[in-house]
């Protein structure tokens, strides 16, 4: 079973917005873009007891009731060895044609004036103009036979979560349980015997009872029990913590702790659950209460762990992203008129070992609007500096600085395009010395990058790799190169950042760093020196930089 | 496979093992239990005492109907077949192709002229093998099918059953006897029992203890048939078949001595009006019996069959509440208080407006719309038929009566202490009459008792049964006392 598309139309955010999904999707962008009204959305369509609460006109988008809300799903079950797809198939009865490789299923809410609220009807089938309604027991639909939803919303509350499955989770229904749930009651009974026969219990019961009685005569009287006698053995159960080196018992008392317990309950209940029905993760805001080692835990888990196969998460946490593979993640944005687009993530075969560079600086990216790509990371703490005398607010307002350093560019630069936020690469003009000379690398890049003829560049081989050689190239190819420029987003360093700086500020490098050739001195150590420099830029020196053409892609990332 | 022969609690069996499965089994695959009538469906669902409302249990018709042919058809024969369809086996045709065209004009599907072919079935058959979806859909969704009383299928619906069984790979469990097959007449094939016996990819286990008859009685039976005979055991009991030399005039006078009144008797006849006239005798002479007779409801035939029976229950037996009547619809679970309510207002205007036949009409059908089951005026007579003449009412209380008549086609699954039966009714010349022969004397507990008067079909049955026993040695004297 694979989920393939999801659309809604005329639901709170949404007028009509179409995402395409996979089994594992994330959902992420600004508060209040309608992340979580997407959940929403998923939930209206598999979770019974959501959708029996019907529609309010504030669910129509705009209140716009005069149309129905709409939201429909596609999902491919051509995988004839997939247990799910038989799940669905032995429901769907003849929903299903042999020529159908895909289900839909659809919800529409028309508004009803008279009862002032919209009833959802639900209908699938494999012909998306010919869908069959869904039959109806009760408030249960045939899908509901199918689909077993767990929300977990970003404030689990682990002891009513406990309560409400306590019975589900542990099932005291063996021969020999018999005797001992007997022996329970005995000395429960036992118990109240015992909290009856104190004075001050006793004395408390004779008291109170007359004092009711003043209120109103009913033939009654107050008594004290533990509540155990009343509401049975399972009210009463807690759970505690208990450390492996320690007899002490401790309540599950910090947040993360019991976050971290309602996960593993939800787990259970679903394990409980796997063979007979296709259990869907919707998990919202899970980073809230969890420190960051924490979420990367939970990251790993819900990106890896064979039970969450459909998921849908929403959330603001980079760290809940850094394990994330084999995910489509989705972006939303605009508040106006909502949209959003998304792509699907995989992490490529060939950077196994990079993975974690990769997802961590991809986890983070993505909540931005626009990224700067940049080489490695002298250039991030140069231009960090910069940015942050020219406009301290820049990454509030969206515009996120990445170090591409050993995986390339395009890695990063495919998913992001793929979600609808812009990439700004500065790289360097590189040579390479081959067997014809030195061939022009940082052209090659280029040319890879703009895939047209219309800005290709030369690639013929080079003599020599001085820096003369290298702005002599860049001069010449100017104006294409400021083409580029402008319509990709892509700045060739005329040579390489440091280079590119001396070019600029040359008389106050000598003066701050107090060396002649102050270029070979960065190059030199390029953390440690660039650090040295950094303490001296000022706020003139920074807004001079800012303005030159060698650092344009900065004004271009500030550009909202 | 189960070859159970009578009495050997093979219903028991099957439930018991329905009931073990449904509880071990993890996924969300189910269990189909099909059977022959709507009583006997019913009877099983009764026994199961888990919650099967996801489980199909019902009649070998409904389930073909249900799950392959009104789901599918369009899949194999095209959009035009996308309606609603229902059965009505008055609808009769000679081809298949005949069949088919009732089918797109009328959304009914029909039967053949010819009783021995079976029209649903053999759509049924054409569809499950045309259409992948289908195939899917039956593989998705059952994990076993069970099969009761499998030597009254006919050979299409044998094709079908293994088809499913072999093609489909789904487990299939299956129960029978071919000694009880008495419904050969009318196309049934107890060849397909004996040949799943044959096929390697069954196992097979035979019950052969009867709990039900006494040894001498087991005995009697397990000679008619040959492959039962190894279950010979010997006795010196012989009071418990009474053989009587008599007359029409005299029988149930002659009767009476060898019957306990402290015990439930049936006589079982072939045919219904023997079985009122023989009810009639016994009562003339003090020994209160009481007809159960074939009522004008049992023509009733289609899929909306169960809603006239229920509303006749609702309205002869006191005890049969609104919630017994939601009990019964199809495949239909809970219930809201509203729906209680409408279907329980339904059934008191039904009540009071038997005598107004516009009205019980209309009553009728406006609970038949609301359940979604279509309605008709004939039906609708037959029901008011059966309900006037009180004389029908006992026919859905027989088991009040101590003393009952009944066709032995009516007595299948039943028991009594003691049976009379008429050696007239069999003449043992062929199968299928020994096959009822055998279904009469095994619902007999402790007695069973042959009249013989002079009729040239029982001194057929006489020379032809001590031909039988003398095949193993026996002669009729050995086996049952005469009284003359």
């Amino acid at each position: 079973m694979e989920f393939k598309n999801v659309h809604i139309k005329n639901f709170r955010n949404f007028e009509d917005v179409e995402v395409t999904l996979a089994n594992k999707n994330a959902f992420f962008g600004l508060n209040d873009v309608g992340k979580s009204n997407f959940l929403s959305a998923f939930r209206f369509v598999f979770d019974k007891d959501v959708r029996r609460q019907n529609f309010f006109d504030s669910d129509y988008h705009c209140r716009n009731t005069n149309l129905p809300i709409e939201i429909t799903l596609t999902i491919d079950i051509s995988d004839l060895t997939c247990t799910d797809n038989q799940k669905l198939r032995a429901q769907l009865k003849g929903a299903l044609l042999s020529s159908h490789q895909q289900v839909f299923i659809r919800l529409v809410a028309q508004y009803d004036y008279a009862e002032l609220t919209g009833v959802p009807l639900l209908y699938w089938g494999g012909d998306i103009n010919n869908l069959q309604e869904m039959k109806q027991r009760g408030y249960l639909y045939e899908i509901d036979y199918v689909m077993n939803v767990v929300y977990i919303d970003s404030y689990v509350d682990l002891q009513n979560l406990f309560k409400k499955n306590v019975s589900k989770l542990m099932k005291n229904d063996e021969e020999e349980d018999k005797n001992v749930l007997q022996e329970i009651k005995g000395v429960i009974g036992d118990l109240n015997e015992k909290i009856a026969s104190l004075s001050g219990i006793k004395d408390f019961e004779a008291k109170v009872t007359p004092e009711y009685k003043k209120y109103r005569n009913d033939n009654i009287s107050v008594s004290v029990k533990s509540e155990v006698a009343i509401k049975g053995l399972y009210s009463n159960l807690i759970p505690y913590v208990k450390r492996d080196d320690d007899t002490n018992l401790y309540p599950t008392a910090g947040d993360g702790r019991k976050k971290l317990l309602s996960y593993s309950l939800f787990d259970l209940i679903a394990s409980e659950m796997s063979e007979k029905k296709i259990t869907l993760f919707l998990i919202e805001e899970p980073e809230n209460h969890l420190h960051r080692s924490m979420q990367i835990a939970l990251s790993r888990i819900i990106f890896s762990d064979e039970r969450y196969k459909y998921l849908f998460v929403a959330t603001h946490s980079p760290f809940i992203l850094y394990e994330m593979n084999f995910v489509n993640l989705v972006r939303i944005y605009n508040k106006t008129k909502v949209d959003s687009v998304s792509a699907f993530y995989k992490i490529p075969d060939a950077y196994e070992s990079y993975k974690k560079i990769l997802n961590r600086n991809l986890s983070e990216a993505i909540f931005a609007d626009r990224v700067l790509l940049v080489e490695g990371p002298s250039e991030i703490m140069f231009f960090e500096k910069v940015l942050s005398v020219v406009n301290p607010f820049y990454e509030a307002d969206g515009a996120y600085l990445l170090a591409a350093n050993g995986i390339g560019f395009e890695k990063y630069f495919d998913i992001l395009k793929g979600l609808g936020i812009k990439c700004i690469i500065k790289t360097d003009n590189d040579l390479r010395s081959s067997k014809k000379g030195y061939s022009v690398l940082g052209f090659f890049r280029c040319n890879k990058y703009t895939k047209d003829a219309k800005y290709k560049l030369p690639i013929k081989p080079v003599t020599s790799n001085s820096i003369t050689d290298k702005i002599t190239l860049y001069n010449n190819n100017q104006k294409k190169l400021d083409e580029i420029r402008k319509d990709f987003s892509l700045f060739l360093s005329k040579s390489d950042l440091e280079n590119d700086l001396d070019e600029v500020i040359h008389d106050k490098l000598v003066v701050w760093l107090k060396k002649s050739d102050p270029v070979s001195y960065l190059q030199a150590a390029k953390h440690t020196n660039m650090v040295e420099l950094l303490q001296y830029l000022d706020e003139k020196t920074c807004k001079e930089i800012y303005e030159h053409y060698n650092f344009a892609c900065l004004k271009e990332v500030i550009k909202n | 496979m189960v070859s159970a022969s009578a009495g050997t609690g093979k219903t028991h069996t099957m439930v018991n093992k329905i009931v073990n499965e449904i509880e071990v089994n993890k996924d969300h695959k189910v269990i189909a239990a099909v059977t022959f009538t709507i009583k006997a469906a019913q009877e099983i669902k009764e026994r199961i005492k888990v919650d099967v409302s996801r489980h199909f249990i019902g009649t070998n018709n409904s389930f073909v109907i249900e799950e392959i042919v009104q789901p599918f058809i369009k899949d194999v024969y095209g959009p035009t077949y996308d309606i609603i369809l229902s059965a009505d086996y008055s609808t009769n045709f000679s081809s298949f192709e005949e069949g088919l065209e009732v089918v797109a004009q009328k959304a009914t599907l029909g039967a053949y002229s010819d009783d021995k072919k079976n029209f649903i079935f053999e759509l049924a058959q054409d569809i499950v093998k045309r259409s992948k979806a289908c195939q899917l859909y039956l593989q998705a969704k059952y994990f076993k099918i069970y099969i009761d009383e499998y030597q009254d299928c006919d050979k299409s619906m044998h094709e079908l059953f293994m088809f499913l069984a072999e093609k489909l790979d789904i487990e299939t469990f299956i129960v029978g006897d071919d000694k009880q097959s008495i419904y050969i007449w009318r196309g049934a094939y107890p060849e397909a029992f004996k040949s799943i016996w044959r096929k390697d990819n069954f196992s097979k286990i035979s019950l052969s203890d009867n709990f039900r008859s006494c040894q001498q009685i087991q005995n009697y039976s397990n000679l008619l048939c040959e492959e039962t005979r190894v279950n010979y055991v010997e006795t010196k009991q012989l009071e418990n078949i009474i053989w009587v030399n008599s007359t029409y005039n005299t029988w149930y006078q002659d009767v009476l001595q060898f019957i306990d009144n402290s015990k439930t008797t049936a006589l079982l006849r072939f045919s219904n009006d023997n079985s009122k006239k023989g009810a009639e005798e016994l009562s003339s002479v003090g020994f209160e019996c009481i007809h159960i007779p074939k009522i004008p409801l049992a023509d009733i035939t289609t899929e909306s069959a169960w809603i006239y029976n229920s509303i006749a229950k609702n309205y002869v037996l006191n005890h049969y509440s609104v919630y017994d009547f939601i009990s019964e619809i199809p495949n239909e679970g809970e219930n809201s208080k509203r729906k209680v309510k409408i279907i329980s207002d339904f059934l008191q205007r039904i009540k009071d407006s038997l005598y107004d036949s516009d009205g019980f009409f209309e009553n009728i059908s406006g609970l038949g719309e609301y359940l979604n089951y279509s309605i008709e005026m004939r039906h609708v007579r037959k029901l008011q038929e059966t309900l006037k003449n009180e004389s029908f009412h006992v026919a859905f209380e027989s088991e009040r009566y101590q003393n009952t008549s009944i066709t032995f086609h009516s007595s299948k699954g039943l028991e009594f202490d003691q049976v009379i039966v008429f050696a007239e009714d069999y003449r043992l010349h062929d199968m299928s009459s020994i096959y009822n022969h055998y279904v009469a004397v095994t619902r007999a507990k402790n007695k069973l008792i042959i009249i013989k008067c002079d009729h040239w079909a029982a001194s057929k049955f006489e020379a032809n049964l001590r031909g039988i026993f003398a095949a193993y040695g026996k002669s009729l004297e050995d086996m049952v006392y005469i009284s003359s």
